[in-house]
Protein backbone atom coordinates (compact mmCIF):
# COMPACT_ATOMS: atom_id res chain seq x y z
CA UNK A 1 0.00 0.00 0.00
CA UNK A 2 2.53 2.36 0.63
CA UNK A 3 4.49 1.46 -2.38
CA UNK A 4 1.52 2.60 -4.50
CA UNK A 5 1.52 6.01 -2.76
CA UNK A 6 5.20 6.20 -3.81
CA UNK A 7 4.31 5.54 -6.69
CA UNK A 8 2.15 7.70 -7.51
CA UNK A 9 4.05 10.87 -6.18
CA UNK A 10 6.62 9.72 -8.03
CA UNK A 11 4.37 9.57 -11.37
CA UNK A 12 3.32 13.33 -10.73
CA UNK A 13 6.88 14.42 -10.09
CA UNK A 14 7.84 12.97 -12.96
CA UNK A 15 4.46 14.52 -15.48
CA UNK A 16 5.41 17.66 -13.51
CA UNK A 17 9.15 18.34 -13.94
CA UNK A 18 8.47 18.48 -18.07
CA UNK A 19 4.03 18.67 -18.18
CA UNK A 20 4.36 20.58 -21.70
CA UNK A 21 5.95 17.78 -23.22
CA UNK A 22 3.08 15.30 -21.06
CA UNK A 23 0.24 17.59 -22.08
CA UNK A 24 1.77 17.55 -25.73
CA UNK A 25 1.74 14.17 -26.05
CA UNK A 26 -1.78 13.38 -24.77
CA UNK A 27 -2.70 15.73 -27.44
CA UNK A 28 -1.08 14.05 -29.90
CA UNK A 29 -2.61 10.66 -28.81
CA UNK A 30 -6.14 12.31 -27.99
CA UNK A 31 -5.75 13.39 -31.98
CA UNK A 32 -4.06 10.25 -34.05
CA UNK A 33 -7.18 7.81 -31.49
CA UNK A 34 -9.69 10.70 -32.95
CA UNK A 35 -8.44 9.94 -36.40
CA UNK A 36 -8.67 5.73 -35.74
CA UNK A 37 -11.83 6.18 -33.78
CA UNK A 38 -13.23 8.10 -36.78
CA UNK A 39 -12.37 6.08 -39.17
CA UNK A 40 -14.04 2.49 -37.08
CA UNK A 41 -16.94 4.75 -36.94
CA UNK A 42 -16.57 5.19 -40.59
CA UNK A 43 -16.55 1.47 -41.57
CA UNK A 44 -19.10 0.73 -38.79
CA UNK A 45 -21.97 2.64 -40.64
CA UNK A 46 -20.90 1.65 -44.01
CA UNK A 47 -20.60 -1.72 -42.74
CA UNK A 48 -24.40 -1.07 -41.69
CA UNK A 49 -25.36 0.77 -44.45
CA UNK A 50 -24.29 -1.99 -46.35
CA UNK A 51 -26.41 -4.62 -44.41
CA UNK A 52 -29.67 -2.44 -44.13
CA UNK A 53 -29.37 -2.16 -48.26
CA UNK A 54 -28.74 -5.59 -48.57
CA UNK A 55 -32.07 -6.38 -46.15
CA UNK A 56 -34.16 -3.82 -48.54
CA UNK A 57 -32.95 -4.70 -52.16
CA UNK A 58 -35.53 -7.45 -52.28
CA UNK A 59 -36.16 -8.58 -56.39
CA UNK A 60 -39.67 -7.70 -57.82
CA UNK A 61 -40.77 -10.17 -60.21
CA UNK A 62 -43.63 -8.78 -62.01
CA UNK A 63 -46.12 -11.57 -63.80
CA UNK A 64 -47.46 -11.21 -67.04
CA UNK A 65 -51.39 -10.16 -66.69
CA UNK A 66 -52.47 -13.31 -68.43
CA UNK A 67 -50.54 -15.71 -66.99
CA UNK A 68 -52.15 -19.08 -66.32
CA UNK A 69 -52.07 -20.85 -63.47
CA UNK A 70 -49.94 -23.48 -64.55
CA UNK A 71 -47.24 -21.63 -65.72
CA UNK A 72 -47.50 -19.55 -62.70
CA UNK A 73 -47.11 -23.09 -60.18
CA UNK A 74 -44.12 -23.52 -62.92
CA UNK A 75 -42.36 -20.14 -61.74
CA UNK A 76 -43.31 -20.27 -57.98
CA UNK A 77 -41.68 -24.02 -58.19
CA UNK A 78 -38.27 -22.60 -60.12
CA UNK A 79 -37.93 -19.43 -57.68
CA UNK A 80 -37.90 -21.63 -54.87
CA UNK A 81 -35.66 -24.03 -55.67
CA UNK A 82 -33.36 -21.51 -56.37
CA UNK A 83 -30.70 -21.87 -53.91
CA UNK A 84 -29.52 -17.95 -54.24
CA UNK A 85 -33.30 -16.96 -53.05
CA UNK A 86 -33.67 -17.04 -49.57
CA UNK A 87 -37.55 -16.30 -49.54
CA UNK A 88 -40.14 -16.09 -52.12
CA UNK A 89 -43.43 -14.25 -51.11
CA UNK A 90 -46.36 -13.60 -53.49
CA UNK A 91 -47.82 -9.90 -53.97
CA UNK A 92 -51.25 -10.11 -55.11
CA UNK A 93 -52.51 -7.67 -57.30
CA UNK A 94 -55.21 -6.37 -54.50
CA UNK A 95 -51.86 -6.45 -52.01
CA UNK A 96 -50.03 -3.97 -54.38
CA UNK A 97 -52.91 -1.65 -54.49
CA UNK A 98 -52.92 -1.75 -50.95
CA UNK A 99 -49.40 -1.28 -50.19
CA UNK A 100 -49.70 1.97 -52.97
CA UNK A 101 -52.25 3.19 -50.82
CA UNK A 102 -50.75 2.83 -47.88
CA UNK A 103 -47.28 4.66 -49.36
CA UNK A 104 -49.38 7.35 -51.16
CA UNK A 105 -52.56 7.87 -49.24
CA UNK A 106 -56.03 7.09 -50.99
CA UNK A 107 -56.87 10.54 -52.13
CA UNK A 108 -53.89 10.47 -54.43
CA UNK A 109 -54.88 7.24 -56.00
CA UNK A 110 -58.52 8.32 -56.28
CA UNK A 111 -58.50 9.27 -59.66
CA UNK A 112 -56.84 5.21 -60.64
CA UNK A 113 -59.84 3.21 -61.96
CA UNK A 114 -59.66 -0.45 -61.43
CA UNK A 115 -56.28 -2.20 -60.70
CA UNK A 116 -53.40 -1.69 -63.09
CA UNK A 117 -50.79 -3.11 -60.79
CA UNK A 118 -49.95 -6.29 -61.95
CA UNK A 119 -48.89 -9.40 -59.50
CA UNK A 120 -45.68 -10.21 -58.94
CA UNK A 121 -43.18 -12.48 -56.65
CA UNK A 122 -40.91 -10.28 -53.99
CA UNK A 123 -37.73 -11.89 -53.59
CA UNK A 124 -35.24 -12.02 -50.55
CA UNK A 125 -31.87 -12.83 -51.58
CA UNK A 126 -28.73 -14.70 -49.96
CA UNK A 127 -26.45 -12.23 -48.82
CA UNK A 128 -23.13 -13.80 -50.92
CA UNK A 129 -25.67 -13.32 -54.07
CA UNK A 130 -24.47 -9.05 -53.79
CA UNK A 131 -20.95 -9.86 -54.59
CA UNK A 132 -19.74 -9.34 -58.17
CA UNK A 133 -21.44 -10.70 -61.45
CA UNK A 134 -23.61 -13.18 -59.97
CA UNK A 135 -26.51 -10.42 -58.98
CA UNK A 136 -26.82 -9.64 -62.99
CA UNK A 137 -26.62 -13.42 -63.95
CA UNK A 138 -29.42 -14.10 -61.49
CA UNK A 139 -31.77 -11.24 -62.57
CA UNK A 140 -31.08 -11.94 -66.14
CA UNK A 141 -31.97 -16.02 -65.60
CA UNK A 142 -35.39 -15.28 -64.00
CA UNK A 143 -36.18 -12.55 -66.58
CA UNK A 144 -36.07 -15.46 -69.27
CA UNK A 145 -38.92 -17.75 -67.19
CA UNK A 146 -41.55 -17.81 -68.40
CA UNK A 147 -44.68 -15.55 -67.31
CA UNK A 148 -41.90 -12.73 -66.27
CA UNK A 149 -43.16 -9.86 -67.42
CA UNK A 150 -40.83 -7.83 -66.01
CA UNK A 151 -38.02 -7.64 -63.09
CA UNK A 152 -37.23 -4.61 -60.47
CA UNK A 153 -34.05 -4.65 -59.03
CA UNK A 154 -31.46 -2.37 -57.63
CA UNK A 155 -28.75 -2.41 -60.25
CA UNK A 156 -25.42 -3.11 -58.47
CA UNK A 157 -26.00 -0.15 -55.79
CA UNK A 158 -24.97 -2.94 -52.60
CA UNK A 159 -22.29 -4.40 -55.09
CA UNK A 160 -20.96 -0.52 -55.35
CA UNK A 161 -21.52 0.23 -51.73
CA UNK A 162 -19.47 -3.16 -50.54
CA UNK A 163 -16.50 -1.99 -52.91
CA UNK A 164 -17.06 1.20 -50.71
CA UNK A 165 -16.78 -0.83 -47.65
CA UNK A 166 -14.10 -2.75 -48.64
CA UNK A 167 -12.11 0.34 -49.39
CA UNK A 168 -12.80 2.07 -45.90
CA UNK A 169 -12.06 -1.25 -43.84
CA UNK A 170 -8.82 -1.86 -45.80
CA UNK A 171 -7.62 1.83 -45.37
CA UNK A 172 -8.58 2.03 -41.78
CA UNK A 173 -6.53 -0.91 -40.75
CA UNK A 174 -3.71 0.59 -42.10
CA UNK A 175 -4.26 4.03 -40.57
CA UNK A 176 -5.01 1.95 -37.80
CA UNK A 177 -1.66 0.16 -37.60
CA UNK A 178 0.12 3.82 -38.23
CA UNK A 179 -1.77 5.25 -35.25
CA UNK A 180 -0.38 2.47 -33.41
CA UNK A 181 2.75 2.72 -34.28
CA UNK A 182 2.81 7.08 -34.07
CA UNK A 183 1.28 6.62 -30.44
CA UNK A 184 4.01 4.29 -29.16
CA UNK A 185 6.55 6.05 -30.49
CA UNK A 186 5.28 9.78 -29.39
CA UNK A 187 4.71 8.42 -26.04
CA UNK A 188 8.43 6.63 -26.05
CA UNK A 189 9.47 9.94 -26.99
CA UNK A 190 8.32 11.60 -24.14
CA UNK A 191 9.01 9.52 -21.31
CA UNK A 192 12.97 8.94 -23.08
CA UNK A 193 12.65 13.06 -22.76
CA UNK A 194 11.61 12.60 -18.74
CA UNK A 195 14.45 9.48 -18.29
CA UNK A 196 17.20 11.81 -19.92
CA UNK A 197 16.44 15.03 -18.02
CA UNK A 198 15.79 12.54 -14.62
CA UNK A 199 19.16 10.74 -15.11
CA UNK A 200 20.37 11.49 -11.60
CA UNK A 201 17.31 10.28 -10.09
CA UNK A 202 17.48 7.15 -11.66
CA UNK A 203 21.55 7.02 -11.06
CA UNK A 204 20.62 8.01 -6.77
CA UNK A 205 17.66 5.52 -6.58
CA UNK A 206 19.44 2.94 -8.11
CA UNK A 207 22.78 3.93 -5.66
CA UNK A 208 20.55 3.64 -2.31
CA UNK A 209 19.07 0.38 -3.29
CA UNK A 210 15.97 1.00 -5.43
CA UNK A 211 15.05 -2.40 -7.71
CA UNK A 212 14.13 -1.87 -11.63
CA UNK A 213 10.41 -1.87 -10.92
CA UNK A 214 11.12 0.80 -8.29
CA UNK A 215 12.56 3.01 -10.92
CA UNK A 216 10.33 1.78 -14.01
CA UNK A 217 7.19 2.06 -12.76
CA UNK A 218 5.91 5.56 -11.93
CA UNK A 219 7.46 5.49 -15.61
CA UNK A 220 4.97 3.05 -16.97
CA UNK A 221 2.19 4.64 -15.45
CA UNK A 222 3.44 7.53 -17.15
CA UNK A 223 2.86 6.42 -20.48
CA UNK A 224 -0.26 4.26 -19.16
CA UNK A 225 -2.23 7.77 -18.00
CA UNK A 226 -0.53 8.85 -21.50
CA UNK A 227 -2.50 6.41 -23.59
CA UNK A 228 -5.82 6.26 -21.34
CA UNK A 229 -6.22 10.26 -21.15
CA UNK A 230 -5.37 10.75 -24.83
CA UNK A 231 -7.96 7.58 -25.77
CA UNK A 232 -10.45 8.69 -22.83
CA UNK A 233 -10.95 12.58 -24.68
CA UNK A 234 -10.56 11.06 -28.11
CA UNK A 235 -13.52 9.05 -27.63
CA UNK A 236 -15.71 11.76 -25.99
CA UNK A 237 -15.41 14.17 -28.95
CA UNK A 238 -16.08 11.40 -31.32
CA UNK A 239 -19.21 10.16 -29.12
CA UNK A 240 -20.35 14.00 -28.54
CA UNK A 241 -19.68 14.40 -32.34
CA UNK A 242 -21.47 11.50 -33.26
CA UNK A 243 -24.25 11.91 -31.36
CA UNK A 244 -24.75 15.47 -32.30
CA UNK A 245 -24.07 15.23 -36.11
CA UNK A 246 -26.06 12.24 -35.88
CA UNK A 247 -29.77 13.29 -38.41
CA UNK A 248 -28.98 16.43 -39.40
CA UNK A 249 -27.48 15.06 -42.72
CA UNK A 250 -27.66 11.08 -42.09
CA UNK A 251 -28.14 8.83 -39.52
CA UNK A 252 -24.73 7.58 -37.32
CA UNK A 253 -24.60 4.55 -35.32
CA UNK A 254 -22.25 5.86 -32.74
CA UNK A 255 -19.41 3.00 -31.34
CA UNK A 256 -21.26 1.24 -28.65
CA UNK A 257 -19.69 0.58 -25.37
CA UNK A 258 -17.31 -2.40 -25.77
CA UNK A 259 -15.72 -0.77 -29.13
CA UNK A 260 -15.27 2.22 -26.64
CA UNK A 261 -13.66 0.34 -23.69
CA UNK A 262 -11.79 -1.42 -26.71
CA UNK A 263 -10.32 1.64 -27.75
CA UNK A 264 -8.84 3.30 -24.47
CA UNK A 265 -7.58 -0.43 -23.44
CA UNK A 266 -5.50 -0.31 -26.08
CA UNK A 267 -4.85 3.33 -26.26
CA UNK A 268 -3.53 2.31 -22.21
CA UNK A 269 -1.62 -0.65 -23.54
CA UNK A 270 0.17 1.20 -26.32
CA UNK A 271 1.09 4.17 -23.61
CA UNK A 272 2.81 1.34 -21.16
CA UNK A 273 4.61 -0.25 -24.56
CA UNK A 274 5.70 2.99 -25.70
CA UNK A 275 7.14 3.41 -22.05
CA UNK A 276 8.66 0.19 -21.59
CA UNK A 277 10.41 0.60 -24.63
CA UNK A 278 11.75 3.83 -23.85
CA UNK A 279 12.88 2.78 -20.49
CA UNK A 280 14.87 -0.11 -22.12
CA UNK A 281 16.04 2.40 -24.48
CA UNK A 282 17.30 5.65 -22.39
CA UNK A 283 18.25 3.45 -19.38
CA UNK A 284 20.19 0.22 -18.91
CA UNK A 285 17.55 -1.56 -16.03
CA UNK B 1 33.84 -8.29 6.85
CA UNK B 2 34.89 -6.44 3.35
CA UNK B 3 37.42 -8.99 1.19
CA UNK B 4 39.30 -7.51 -1.66
CA UNK B 5 41.63 -10.42 -3.30
CA UNK B 6 43.79 -9.77 -6.74
CA UNK B 7 41.40 -7.12 -7.96
CA UNK B 8 42.10 -6.57 -11.90
CA UNK B 9 40.94 -4.08 -14.16
CA UNK B 10 41.68 -2.54 -16.90
CA UNK B 11 39.21 -0.35 -19.73
CA UNK B 12 42.09 -0.43 -22.36
CA UNK B 13 43.70 -3.64 -23.81
CA UNK B 14 47.07 -3.54 -21.88
CA UNK B 15 46.74 -0.27 -19.60
CA UNK B 16 45.43 -2.07 -16.34
CA UNK B 17 44.40 0.72 -13.71
CA UNK B 18 43.94 -2.11 -11.01
CA UNK B 19 46.50 -4.80 -10.43
CA UNK B 20 46.34 -7.70 -8.29
CA UNK B 21 45.08 -5.66 -5.73
CA UNK B 22 44.31 -7.29 -2.24
CA UNK B 23 43.14 -5.89 1.12
CA UNK B 24 40.38 -6.65 4.38
CA UNK B 25 38.12 -4.23 6.04
CA UNK B 26 37.32 -5.53 9.59
CA UNK B 27 33.81 -4.90 10.86
CA UNK B 28 34.08 -1.41 12.55
CA UNK B 29 36.99 -0.22 10.99
CA UNK B 30 38.07 3.14 9.08
CA UNK B 31 40.35 2.97 6.19
CA UNK B 32 41.82 5.58 3.85
CA UNK B 33 42.05 4.58 0.26
CA UNK B 34 44.78 7.26 -1.15
CA UNK B 35 46.64 7.99 -4.11
CA UNK B 36 47.40 10.14 -7.17
CA UNK B 37 44.50 11.24 -9.21
CA UNK B 38 43.19 8.36 -11.73
CA UNK B 39 45.03 5.87 -9.43
CA UNK B 40 42.09 3.79 -8.99
CA UNK B 41 40.60 5.08 -5.89
CA UNK B 42 36.85 5.45 -7.42
CA UNK B 43 37.40 2.29 -9.11
CA UNK B 44 37.37 -0.06 -6.69
CA UNK B 45 34.65 1.66 -4.46
CA UNK B 46 32.78 1.57 -7.51
CA UNK B 47 33.56 -2.32 -7.85
CA UNK B 48 32.13 -2.87 -3.83
CA UNK B 49 28.79 -0.55 -4.71
CA UNK B 50 28.75 -3.01 -8.30
CA UNK B 51 28.43 0.03 -10.66
CA UNK B 52 32.02 -1.65 -12.55
CA UNK B 53 32.63 -5.01 -12.56
CA UNK B 54 36.53 -6.31 -12.25
CA UNK B 55 38.18 -8.17 -15.03
CA UNK B 56 39.38 -10.92 -12.13
CA UNK B 57 39.51 -11.07 -8.42
CA UNK B 58 36.88 -11.34 -5.87
CA UNK B 59 34.97 -9.07 -3.68
CA UNK B 60 33.12 -10.30 -0.38
CA UNK B 61 31.25 -8.04 1.96
CA UNK B 62 29.53 -10.28 4.86
CA UNK B 63 27.16 -12.44 3.26
CA UNK B 64 27.55 -11.90 -0.09
CA UNK B 65 30.24 -12.10 -2.88
CA UNK B 66 29.68 -9.15 -4.83
CA UNK B 67 31.15 -10.15 -7.67
CA UNK B 68 29.11 -12.95 -8.41
CA UNK B 69 25.70 -11.50 -7.43
CA UNK B 70 23.30 -11.45 -9.77
CA UNK B 71 21.96 -7.83 -10.91
CA UNK B 72 18.27 -8.75 -9.14
CA UNK B 73 20.38 -8.79 -6.07
CA UNK B 74 21.85 -5.61 -6.80
CA UNK B 75 19.99 -3.60 -4.83
CA UNK B 76 19.71 -5.58 -2.13
CA UNK B 77 23.45 -5.26 -1.48
CA UNK B 78 23.57 -1.26 -1.99
CA UNK B 79 20.84 -1.10 1.33
CA UNK B 80 23.51 -2.52 3.22
CA UNK B 81 25.92 -0.18 1.90
CA UNK B 82 26.83 3.69 2.32
CA UNK B 83 27.79 5.68 -0.31
CA UNK B 84 28.96 9.36 -0.21
CA UNK B 85 30.44 11.43 -3.51
CA UNK B 86 31.77 14.41 -4.00
CA UNK B 87 29.62 15.99 -6.06
CA UNK B 88 26.87 15.02 -3.20
CA UNK B 89 24.52 13.84 -5.52
CA UNK B 90 21.45 15.04 -4.14
CA UNK B 91 18.13 15.13 -5.88
CA UNK B 92 17.49 19.24 -6.34
CA UNK B 93 13.82 19.01 -6.59
CA UNK B 94 13.58 16.77 -3.22
CA UNK B 95 14.43 18.82 -0.12
CA UNK B 96 17.07 17.60 2.38
CA UNK B 97 13.63 15.37 4.41
CA UNK B 98 12.97 13.49 1.34
CA UNK B 99 16.67 13.07 -0.40
CA UNK B 100 17.25 10.98 2.93
CA UNK B 101 13.76 9.62 3.25
CA UNK B 102 13.81 8.46 -0.91
CA UNK B 103 16.53 5.44 0.56
CA UNK B 104 14.49 4.32 3.70
CA UNK B 105 10.72 4.35 0.76
CA UNK B 106 12.48 1.90 -1.59
CA UNK B 107 13.50 0.08 0.87
CA UNK B 108 10.04 -0.74 1.93
CA UNK B 109 10.04 1.26 5.15
CA UNK B 110 6.83 2.03 6.91
CA UNK B 111 6.31 6.09 6.96
CA UNK B 112 6.36 5.89 10.97
CA UNK B 113 9.77 4.23 10.25
CA UNK B 114 10.88 6.73 7.72
CA UNK B 115 9.93 9.98 9.81
CA UNK B 116 11.79 8.71 13.05
CA UNK B 117 14.83 7.77 11.18
CA UNK B 118 15.29 10.42 9.03
CA UNK B 119 14.79 12.73 12.36
CA UNK B 120 17.25 10.47 14.24
CA UNK B 121 20.13 11.08 11.17
CA UNK B 122 19.03 14.53 10.22
CA UNK B 123 19.57 15.32 14.00
CA UNK B 124 22.84 13.42 14.00
CA UNK B 125 24.33 15.38 11.04
CA UNK B 126 23.19 18.55 12.70
CA UNK B 127 20.63 19.73 10.34
CA UNK B 128 17.31 18.92 11.63
CA UNK B 129 16.22 22.86 11.50
CA UNK B 130 17.01 23.11 7.81
CA UNK B 131 14.91 19.34 7.17
CA UNK B 132 12.52 21.47 4.94
CA UNK B 133 15.11 23.12 2.63
CA UNK B 134 16.17 21.95 -0.96
CA UNK B 135 20.04 20.75 -1.83
CA UNK B 136 20.10 24.72 -4.02
CA UNK B 137 19.30 26.59 -0.27
CA UNK B 138 22.07 24.55 1.79
CA UNK B 139 25.83 24.98 1.78
CA UNK B 140 28.25 22.53 0.50
CA UNK B 141 29.11 21.36 3.92
CA UNK B 142 25.66 21.00 4.34
CA UNK B 143 25.19 19.17 0.97
CA UNK B 144 27.55 16.90 2.30
CA UNK B 145 26.01 16.07 5.72
CA UNK B 146 22.49 15.35 4.14
CA UNK B 147 23.97 13.07 1.91
CA UNK B 148 26.03 11.58 4.42
CA UNK B 149 22.42 11.29 6.00
CA UNK B 150 21.03 9.53 3.52
CA UNK B 151 24.02 7.06 2.83
CA UNK B 152 23.05 5.87 6.36
CA UNK B 153 19.59 5.72 6.34
CA UNK B 154 19.45 1.80 6.24
CA UNK B 155 22.51 1.15 8.82
CA UNK B 156 24.67 0.03 6.39
CA UNK B 157 27.33 -2.22 6.97
CA UNK B 158 30.08 -0.05 5.22
CA UNK B 159 29.90 3.63 4.61
CA UNK B 160 31.68 4.36 1.13
CA UNK B 161 33.34 7.97 0.81
CA UNK B 162 34.38 9.38 -2.18
CA UNK B 163 36.69 12.39 -2.00
CA UNK B 164 33.76 13.74 0.54
CA UNK B 165 35.97 16.56 1.38
CA UNK B 166 36.86 17.18 -2.56
CA UNK B 167 34.41 20.54 -2.53
CA UNK B 168 34.27 21.80 0.46
CA UNK B 169 37.34 24.42 2.55
CA UNK B 170 39.03 23.35 5.50
CA UNK B 171 36.82 24.29 7.91
CA UNK B 172 34.03 22.55 6.45
CA UNK B 173 36.05 19.73 5.42
CA UNK B 174 37.70 19.04 9.51
CA UNK B 175 33.86 19.15 10.57
CA UNK B 176 33.12 16.82 8.26
CA UNK B 177 35.69 14.67 9.02
CA UNK B 178 34.98 14.28 12.24
CA UNK B 179 31.19 13.30 11.83
CA UNK B 180 32.39 10.69 9.48
CA UNK B 181 34.25 9.85 12.78
CA UNK B 182 31.77 9.64 14.96
CA UNK B 183 29.71 7.62 12.96
CA UNK B 184 32.80 5.21 12.82
CA UNK B 185 32.23 5.15 16.46
CA UNK B 186 29.14 3.99 16.49
CA UNK B 187 30.13 1.10 15.12
CA UNK B 188 29.62 1.98 10.99
CA UNK B 189 32.83 0.41 8.85
CA UNK B 190 34.23 3.22 6.96
CA UNK B 191 36.37 3.18 3.63
CA UNK B 192 37.64 6.71 2.44
CA UNK B 193 39.30 7.60 -0.81
CA UNK B 194 40.94 11.00 -1.09
CA UNK B 195 44.21 12.25 -2.48
CA UNK B 196 44.23 15.27 0.21
CA UNK B 197 47.37 15.20 1.51
CA UNK B 198 46.15 17.72 4.53
CA UNK B 199 43.38 15.64 5.67
CA UNK B 200 45.48 12.58 5.34
CA UNK B 201 47.66 14.17 8.06
CA UNK B 202 44.72 14.52 10.22
CA UNK B 203 43.39 11.32 10.33
CA UNK B 204 45.11 8.34 12.28
CA UNK B 205 43.80 5.58 10.50
CA UNK B 206 45.16 2.94 8.57
CA UNK B 207 46.00 3.91 4.83
CA UNK B 208 45.76 1.82 1.83
CA UNK B 209 48.56 3.52 -1.11
CA UNK B 210 47.55 2.69 -4.21
CA UNK B 211 50.06 3.41 -6.81
CA UNK B 212 50.64 2.22 -10.52
CA UNK B 213 47.20 0.02 -10.16
CA UNK B 214 48.68 -1.70 -7.12
CA UNK B 215 48.26 -1.00 -3.14
CA UNK B 216 51.59 -0.27 -2.02
CA UNK B 217 51.61 0.43 1.28
CA UNK B 218 49.24 -0.61 3.77
CA UNK B 219 50.01 1.88 7.63
CA UNK B 220 47.81 1.11 10.32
Amino acid sequence: MRFIFIFIRETIRAITSKYWSFIGSVLTVFLASLLAASFALIIKNTGLAVEKLKAQASIEVYLKADIDSLTQEYLHGNLVANKAILNVKYISKDMALERLKVTFGEDMLSGIVGNPLPASYELTLEPLVYDGDYYQRLVDSIKALPGVDDVGYVPAAVAKLKNVFTIVAVLGFFIGILVILACGFIIGNTIGVSVANRHLTFYVMRLVGASNSFVRIPYLLMGLLIGLIGTVLAMLVLQIGANSFSGTIIPIVSLDSTEVWSFIIAGGLIGLMGSHLALHRYIDL
Amino acid sequence: MLIVRNLSKSYKAGEPILRDVSFELNRGEMAVLTGPSGAGKSTILKMIYREERPDSGEIKLDQYNVTKIRPYQIPRLRRHLGVVFQDFKLLPERTAWENVALALEVAGKSRRQISSRVTELLRLVGLLQRSGNYPHQLSGGECQRVAIARALANQPLLLLADEPTGNLDRENSQSLLELIREINIQGCSVLMATHNVDLLAALPYRKLYLKNGMVTESIE
